[in-house]
């Protein structure tokens, strides 16, 4: 299907990706509360560089749980 | 002094404590009302504050932090596309509250010449978003499996690992495919970038979201330039050979080239 354009609001992600930390920054103090939100899930996903991320790395490309888990 | 009715300048004490809640600044003459209920659910209107030939959208709110809730983000979100329609904007980042009014306009005097400046930049411009995502991602770590040197020598050794030896050679081996995706993304990124530098006053690019995102960046366009920039967008998509879906936006508020940060006092 080709690709459609569209506006920032049809889309949270979009829309999260410039308002929070973008733009004319006024009060520096006043920080953003993140509350309950999937974007807490979004971060922790990309911040957890742990075992287990580079293990799945290494399925990814072929290597079994069961050779990976031989320790 | 006591507050007078309809001016919300009032001390930043208590909870209920009134401010106005800010959108975008914009340049002024042509100001109209905003059709667009402001943030916060009580339906309050979404009005002009002027300083000189500039102005910003405002409306009455409460002292205090919003919580960062769809409602919430798509409230601030409209307003500045609706001041969009008519005006070059630069926008404000999300849940940012002045004690009053005047409070506004101070902000507006003693930063005059940079807004004007940056306002004047942004003039005839918009912002175009556009995502590259890689739709197959069994075919992408294939290729790192295939064509990353180092990836395919700790997988040989991986696989013939002593036992009690494969779990740190795993970890390694994962490391090394990590590197090589980001090495990748980049690639791709800088291939789908070069094919709009020519017709972008500028561009920014952001942290991705995942592992099948290759590209997250925002284009700074002459509004004369927007339909060829939809153009290429189009032969890309087309020409990406199926490999890759593109998710563009636009044009959009130019977040990512208004990067000013100012206290209040």
């Amino acid at each position: 299907m080709a690709v459609e354009k569209s506006m920032a609001s049809s889309s949270l992600v979009e829309v999260i990706d410039r308002i929070l930390d973008k733009g004319v920054v006024i009060d520096a103090w006043v920080r953003v509360s993140l509350v309950g939100i999937e974007l807490l899930a979004v971060e922790a996903r990309e911040v957890c560089a742990s075992v287990v991320t580079f293990l799945k790395y290494a399925e990814a490309v072929g290597l079994t749980a069961q050779e990976a888990a031989t320790a | 002094m006591a507050p007078r009715p309809g001016d919300c300048r009032v001390e930043r004490k208590t909870e209920t404590a009134e401010g106005c809640y800010l959108y975008c600044i914009m340049g002024s003459g042509e100001a109209r009302s905003c059709d667009t209920a402001g943030i916060g659910g009580r339906g309050d209107v979404v009005s002009i504050i002027n300083y000189e030939d500039l102005s910003c959208a405002t409306s009455p709110s409460p002292l205090g932090e919003y919580a960062v809730t769809r409602e919430n983000l798509m409230a601030h979100q409209k307003v500045v596309e609706e001041a969009m329609k008519d005006h070059t904007v630069l926008p404000v980042r999300f849940s940012t509250i002045a004690k009053s009014p005047d409070d506004i306009r101070g902000v507006l005097r003693k930063r005059y010449a940079e807004f004007k400046s940056l306002y004047e930049k942004m003039e005839g411009k918009v912002e175009l978003g556009l995502k590259a995502l890689w739709k197959d991602m069994g075919r992408v770590f294939k290729d790192i499996a295939e064509e990353d040197m180092l990836v395919k020598r700790l997988k040989d050794r991986t696989a013939g690992a002593l036992p009690g030896k494969g779990f740190d050679a795993g970890v390694e081996l994962g490391r090394a495919v990590k590197a090589a995706l980001e090495r990748k993304k980049e690639e791709t990124a800088g291939k789908i970038i070069s094919a709009f530098r020519d017709i972008s006053v500028d561009f920014r690019t952001n942290k991705t979201h995942g592992d099948n995102m290759a590209l997250n960046a925002a284009f700074l366009v002459n509004e004369s330039d927007m339909v060829e920039f939809d153009r290429r967008v189009k032969e890309l998509d087309s020409r990406g050979g199926g490999d890759i879906s593109l998710r563009y936006v636009g044009p959009v508020p130019p977040f990512n080239f208004v990067n000013i940060v100012i206290e209040w006092n």
